[in-house]
C-alpha cells in the first residue's frame, strides 16, 4: 500500500478531528492546527470543546485570546495551579467577562484575598458549572463558607479542593451541598480545634455523594473519618491517601473498616487507600504483621476483592511501610529514589510475578543513578518491577553520572511525551553537567509536550555552570516556564537573555534571605522593555509533614 | 451464552468467527444483535465499510480490551483524552497512517469508543509540538489559503511569529 502522497487527516469528518481537537492542549490548536489550511483555521473556530489552560499563557497570548476563541465555546478553564500566585487570576477578571463563557463546564482558579469575591460568587451561581477545582490562597474562612453557599444554587456536581481544608470546613461542605456527587480534597487535615461531636447535625438530610476522596497531610483518626463517611450512605468509591505522611494507627485496622462499611456503606464497590506508618524511635512498635491480617478476612479477599499489600522503604533518613490496596491507582506522589521491599501481598498466591506494577500517579520522584545501577542486577531490577501511568510531574534526582542510556531506560517506565513539568536535582559531584545541554536535548526530544522545568543544584559551581558558562539551556520554544536558583542579577539577565520564548520565570536567590536580589531583579526588569507582571514567588517544600519555604521573583511576560 | 460466535463480514468478501462478547464492544453490531432481532448463530453481519485487513485489525484490538470497564460517557470524564496510552496499544498503533486513518473510520462507523479514542490520541500527539508546517509535512497537507488569507492570519499571529 502506497501512502506517501496521500493526504489523510483533512479528509475526515468533522466529528473526528473535533475528537482528535480534544486530545490537543488549546494552545496547539490555535497556534499550529489553525494555521495548517483553510478547513482546519474554520474547524478551529467553530470546535465547541476548548479546554483553555491559561497558567502557561504569555501576557500577550492571552490578551488576544479573546480575538481567536469564541467564550461560548469554551468547556474549561484553568486560571491557577500550584505554582502560580493572583497575578493570572487578577488579569484575567479585569479583562475578561466571565459571563460570557456561558456554557463553562469546569473551572480551575484560586480563591484569594485580591480577589473581587462577591463577583466571583455571583458568576458562580448563575454558571453552568458542573466541575469546579480550587486553590485555596490565603482565604478566610467566612470567605470559604460564603463560597460554598453560593455554591449549592449552581448545578455543581465535582468539587475539588487543592489546598489545605480541615475538618471542620470538609464537615461544612458535606452538609451544605448535599446535592454534590464527587468531592476530592487533596490536602485534608485536622486541626486542634476540630471537635467530633460538632457532626450531631440537625439537618435530617443526608449527602448524595458518591465519590469521596481524600489525601490526608496529617494523621486523623479513623473515628474522624467515620464522621463523615455516616453523612455519605450513598458512597460507591472511596478512596484515601497519606502519601508520604504518617498514618494514624487506627486507620490500619481491616476489621474496624470491615465493620464500618458493612453497617454504614452498604453501596461502596470501590475502597482504594494507602497509608504510611513510621515506626517511633522510642515508645511501642505497631505490629504490621497483625494489622496486614486484618485485611485478610473473607470480606477482603473474596467479597470485596480488595487486596492489601505492605511495602517497607528506607531512605537515607527514615524507614516506614506503605499499607495499599492494589492496584496502586490513587497516589498523587511515588518516590522511588528509596528503596522499597514488598514484604506482605494479600494477592501473593495467583499473582504473575513477571507482570511489572502499574502505577498511577501524578508526581514521581526518581534517582537516575539508582535506577541505572539496579537496572544491571536482575533481582531489583526497577524498569521490570514498574510501569507509571499519567505521570504529569517528575523530578529527577542525579547525583552522579547521567548515562547516554538514561533517558532510553526512563522511557520503558513512564510515558516522556505526556510529562508537564520536570523538576531536575542536580547533586554535587556531576560531570556532566559541562554537557548539560547535549542532556537535557535528549530528554526534551522525548518529553517535547513539556511546559515547565525546574533546576535545581546543591553545588555553587554547578549552578554556575549551568547558569553562566555560556551553557544556554536552549529550551524547546513550546516549553513556557522555567524555574531556577541564580546567585546574582547577571545570573537571572543571562537567562533572560538566552531563554527569549519564555512566558513564566521563577528566579530563586540561592541564600533563601536574600530579599536585595529580589529587589535588584524587579528594579531592572523595566530595561528588559518587555511587558511583565512580577510578584514574590513563595514555594513550599512538604516532606513528612513538614515544611519549609523558599522565596523568589516570579515574572509574567509578554 | 459465553463462547457463542458470530460472523462478521467484511467488504471484500472474508468472513471472521468472532466471540459475541467481543464483537458486542462495537455498539453498531450490538445494536444489530439486540434491537434488531439478528440471530448469533446463523446469519452473517455485512461490514461494508471495512475491509478485510482493517477489520482484522479491529478484532485483534477488541480481543485484547474484552475485560476492560466499559469506557466512561463523554460528559463524564473528558480526562481520558489526558491519560497514557497504554504500551500495548502504541505497539498496536505502530502502523503507517493509511491503516491509522483507516483504523479511525472503522472505529467511528463500528462505534468502538476505546479504540475511537486512543486511534484519536495517537493523531493527537503526532500534531502537539509542530509548527503548521511541520503538521503539512507529516501529513502530506496542501496549504490552500490564498496570500492575502496568509497575510490576515499572519496578522492575528503576530504575537505568535515574536514569539
Amino acid at each position: 500500500m502506497s501512502n506517501t502522497n496521500k493526504s489523510y487527516l483533512d479528509t475526515l469528518p468533522t466529528e473526528i478531528l473535533y475528537r482528535i481537537c480534544d486530545g490537543l492542549d488549546s494552545e496547539t490548536i490555535l497556534f499550529s492546527f489553525r494555521r495548517v489550511c483553510k478547513r482546519f483555521h474554520t474547524i478551529s473556530k467553530i470546535y465547541d470543546r476548548y479546554r483553555l489552560d491559561l497558567c502557561y499563557f504569555s501576557m500577550s497570548d492571552l490578551r488576544r485570546m479573546e480575538y481567536l476563541i469564541d467564550p461560548k465555546n469554551v468547556t474549561s478553564l484553568t486560571l491557577a495551579n500550584e505554582d502560580k500566585s493572583s497575578g493570572l487570576m487578577e488579569y484575567f477578571l479585569d479583562h475578561f467577562s466571565l459571563r460570557t463563557f456561558s456554557r463553562l463546564d469546569s473551572m480551575t482558579f484560586a480563591l484569594h484575598h485580591k480577589i473581587d469575591f462577591d463577583r466571583f460568587a455571583k458568576f458562580i451561581e448563575q454558571s453552568s458549572l458542573t466541575t469546579l477545582s480550587i486553590w485555596l490562597c490565603n482565604y478566610s474562612l467566612t470567605s470559604f463558607q460564603n463560597l460554598i453557599e453560593a455554591l449549592k444554587s449552581c448545578r455543581l456536581k465535582n468539587l475539588i479542593i487543592l489546598d489545605r481544608v480541615d475538618w471542620t470546613s470538609l464537615m461544612f461542605i458535606v452538609n451544605t451541598l448535599t446535592d454534590l456527587q464527587k468531592l476530592v480534597l487533596k490536602s485534608f487535615h485536622k486541626q486542634p480545634y476540630d471537635n467530633l461531636a460538632e457532626s450531631q447535625v440537625n439537618s435530617e438530610e443526608v449527602s448524595k455523594l458518591t465519590s469521596l476522596s481524600l489525601n490526608m497531610k496529617a494523621e486523623v483518626e479513623i473515628q474522624y473519618i467515620e464522621s463523615i463517611l455516616m453523612r455519605c450512605p450513598h458512597l460507591q468509591c472511596f478512596q484515601l491517601d497519606s502519601s508520604g505522611n504518617k498514618a494514624d494507627k487506627s486507620l490500619f485496622d481491616g476489621h474496624k473498616w470491615e465493620n464500618l462499611i458493612e453497617t454504614r456503606l452498604l453501596l461502596l464497590k470501590q475502597f482504594e487507600f494507602h497509608f504510611s506508618y513510621h515506626p517511633p524511635r522510642f515508645g511501642n512498635i505497631f505490629d504490621v504483621d497483625a494489622s496486614f491480617e486484618s485485611f485478610q478476612t473473607p470480606f477482603w479477599r473474596d467479597r470485596k476483592q480488595w487486596f492489601v499489600r505492605c511495602d517497607y522503604v528506607a531512605s537515607e533518613d527514615k524507614k516506614w511501610y506503605d499499607v495499599y490496596t492494589v492496584p496502586m491507582n490513587i497516589r498523587e506522589e511515588f518516590d522511588l529514589s528509596c528503596h522499597r521491599m514488598t514484604i506482605l501481598d494479600s494477592m501473593l498466591p495467583t499473582m504473575d510475578e513477571s507482570k511489572a506494577n502499574v502505577v498511577h500517579v501524578h508526581r514521581l520522584t526518581l534517582n537516575l543513578n539508582q535506577l541505572m545501577i539496579e537496572n544491571t542486577q536482575t533481582r531489583t531490577n526497577l524498569l521490570a518491577k514498574y510501569q507509571f501511568r499519567n505521570v504529569k510531574e517528575l523530578v529527577l534526582i542525579i547525583d552522579q553520572e547521567w548515562s547516554n542510556d538514561a533517558i532510553e531506560c526512563l522511557s520503558t517506565m513512564i510515558v516522556l511525551s505526556n510529562l508537564e513539568k520536570i523538576h531536575l536535582k542536580i547533586e554535587d559531584k556531576c560531570k556532566f553537567v559541562r554537557d548539560l545541554y547535549t542532556k537535557l536535548k535528549g530528554l526534551l526530544k522525548q518529553a517535547w509536550d513539556l511546559r515547565s522545568l525546574k533546576i535545581t543544584s546543591t553545588n555553587p559551581r554547578t549552578r554556575k555552570q549551568i547558569i553562566r558558562d555560556k551553557i544556554a539551556l536552549k529550551l524547546s520554544r513550546y516549553t513556557d516556564e522555567l524555574d531556577i536558583e541564580v546567585q546574582d542579577l547577571d545570573d537571572a539577565k543571562a537567562i533572560l537573555q538566552n531563554e527569549k520564548y519564555l512566558s513564566h520565570l521563577t528566579f530563586r536567590p540561592i541564600l533563601n534571605d536574600n530579599v536585595n536580589l529580589v529587589h535588584e531583579i524587579e528594579d531592572w526588569l523595566p530595561h528588559t522593555k518587555r511587558h511583565y507582571t512580577v510578584e514574590s514567588a513563595v514555594n513550599w517544600l512538604c516532606d513528612g509533614g513538614c515544611c519549609t519555604s523558599s522565596k523568589g521573583v516570579y515574572i509574567w511576560l509578554d | 451464552m459465553a463462547g457463542n460466535k458470530i460472523k462478521l463480514q467484511s467488504n471484500d468478501g472474508d468472513t471472521f468467527d468472532v466471540d459475541v462478547e467481543i464483537a458486542k464492544q462495537s455498539a453498531t453490531i450490538k445494536t444489530m444483535l439486540e434491537d434488531l432481532g439478528m440471530s448469533e448463530e446463523d446469519d452473517v453481519i455485512p461490514l461494508p465499510n471495512v475491509n478485510s485487513a482493517i477489520l482484522k485489525k479491529v478484532i485483534q484490538w477488541a480481543t485484547h480490551h474484552k475485560d476492560d470497564p466499559p469506557p466512561p460517557e463523554d460528559d463524564e470524564n473528558r480526562e481520558k483524552n489526558l491519560s497514557d496510552i497504554s504500551s500495548w496499544d502504541q505497539d498496536f498503533l505502530k502502523v503507517d497512517q493509511g491503516t491509522l486513518f483507516e483504523l479511525i473510520l472503522a472505529a467511528n462507523y463500528l462505534d468502538i469508543k476505546g479504540l475511537l479514542d486512543v486511534t484519536c490520541k495517537t493523531v493527537a500527539n503526532m500534531i502537539k509540538g509542530r509548527t503548521p508546517e511541520e503538521i503539512r509535512r507529516q501529513f502530506n497537507i496542501k496549504n490552500d489559503f490564498t496570500p492575502q488569507e496568509e497575510e490576515q492570519i499572519k496578522k492575528e499571529n503576530e504575537w505568535c511569529e515574536e514569539k
